[in-house]
């Protein structure tokens, strides 16, 4: 997954493919019109109870929206410094006077390793090119990212982000702002229904 | 067409009603049946084992099946020399199939408990035999045979040895 639109096209198959099979667990599985299906003949299935089915896919579907959250704020937080990385090498190559080099050099480093919120995120309000609502909502997804990928713990009111829908939305309105192409990716990574 | 929709309606719940007493009928039946299963077990334990060297815990879990829904039944889990046995009911309405004793075709079940380390499975299906259940032990490898003293003492050692 290199594009945000992949990471929501595998959330949407994984969590519509999980239903899918819990449905297929928790209604028909054991119905006696399937009694001399094929299938039954298959080692991966000839042993598999509903209840097993209904008890994994249960155990895959309760973390699943955090796991989105967390995959998509990735995906997005790479492609964001990727994006600006590209900006900034060729200017920084024109740089002759040592000092402006080395402030330069800091910068880039700054948007590739450092902190997305103080070397990302406030750069790019204070620079107008994102409103300063879209960037606290970005933020907001970030630091439920943090609070998901560290355990759940200590969770205060400004990680309500909802559902991965909303992150989905606030990030990709932040690619758009950067000019960054959501719809080519789209086209690319459409997953197939 | 007010009284075809009421008719409807009743008809629903009428046939709610008779799925779902239709499916705790199945479940008390197939918990009873479980119940007996350990309760053999653990005699055959007591007359290996009388100092306990074994540790026996039983404890309900929650079983999700077609047709019968959410439902708790117990489990034991067998504790010695470091090592866990669980022994588990699996489903009632199970897939798996077995010769049932003097009948040459395979047929699904009335039921299945698995005894397994996690890493090992042992298959006990059920069958109902004139109002009495018929137990057969499965190691996947061979086929199924009667469950007795002699099968269960066998699967045990060769978990615990």
């Amino acid at each position: 997954m290199k594009t945000l639109a992949g990471a929501w096209n595998w959330y949407e198959a994984t969590k519509r493919n999980l239903r899918r099979m819990w449905r297929l667990g928790s209604k028909y599985w054991a119905h006696p019109s399937l009694k001399d299906a094929s299938i039954w003949q298959d080692d991966q299935f000839r042993m598999l109870e509903a209840s097993d089915i209904v008890a994994e896919t249960t155990a895959s579907l309760d973390p699943i929206d955090d796991l989105a959250v967390i995959v998509l704020f990735s995906v997005f937080e790479s492609q964001v410094r990727d994006h600006l990385a590209l900006r900034l090498k060729p200017e920084k190559d024109t740089l002759k006077d040592p000092i402006l080099t080395e402030a330069a050099a800091d910068a880039l480093r700054g948007v590739e390793e450092g902190s997305f919120y103080r070397r990302v995120l406030c750069p790019l309000q204070a620079q107008g090119l994102v409103p300063p609502d879209l960037v606290e909502q970005v933020n907001q997804v970030r630091k439920y990212r943090n609070w998901a990928a560290h355990g759940r713990r200590e969770r205060d009111a400004e990680m309500s982000i909802g559902t991965p829908d909303v992150a989905y939305k606030r990030l990709k309105d932040f690619l758009a702002k950067l000019g960054i192409a959501i719809e080519v990716e789209e086209r690319e990574s459409g997953g197939a229904e | 067409m007010t009284t075809t929709f009421r008719e409807f309606l009743r008809e629903q719940v009428e046939k709610h009603q008779a799925e779902g007493q239709s499916a705790k009928a199945t479940v008390d039946e197939w918990r009873s049946a479980v119940e007996r299963l350990f309760a053999q077990l653990r005699e055959w334990l007591r007359e290996d084992d009388p100092t306990g060297v074994i540790e026996i815990e039983e404890e309900q879990k929650d079983v999700t099946e077609p047709s019968l829904g959410r439902y708790r039944i117990p489990r034991l889990s067998l504790r010695a020399f470091g090592k866990w046995i669980g022994i588990i009911p699996k489903a009632r309405k199970t897939v798996a199939t077995a010769s049932p004793p003097q009948k040459s075709a395979p047929q699904r079940a009335d039921g299945r408990v698995d005894i397994t380390d996690e890493l090992r499975r042992y298959v006990l299906y059920r069958f109902r035999d004139d109002g009495r259940d018929v137990w057969l032990i499965d190691d996947l490898k061979s086929e199924a045979k009667p469950l007795d003293k002699d099968a269960f003492e066998r699967v045990l050692m060769s978990y615990l040895r």
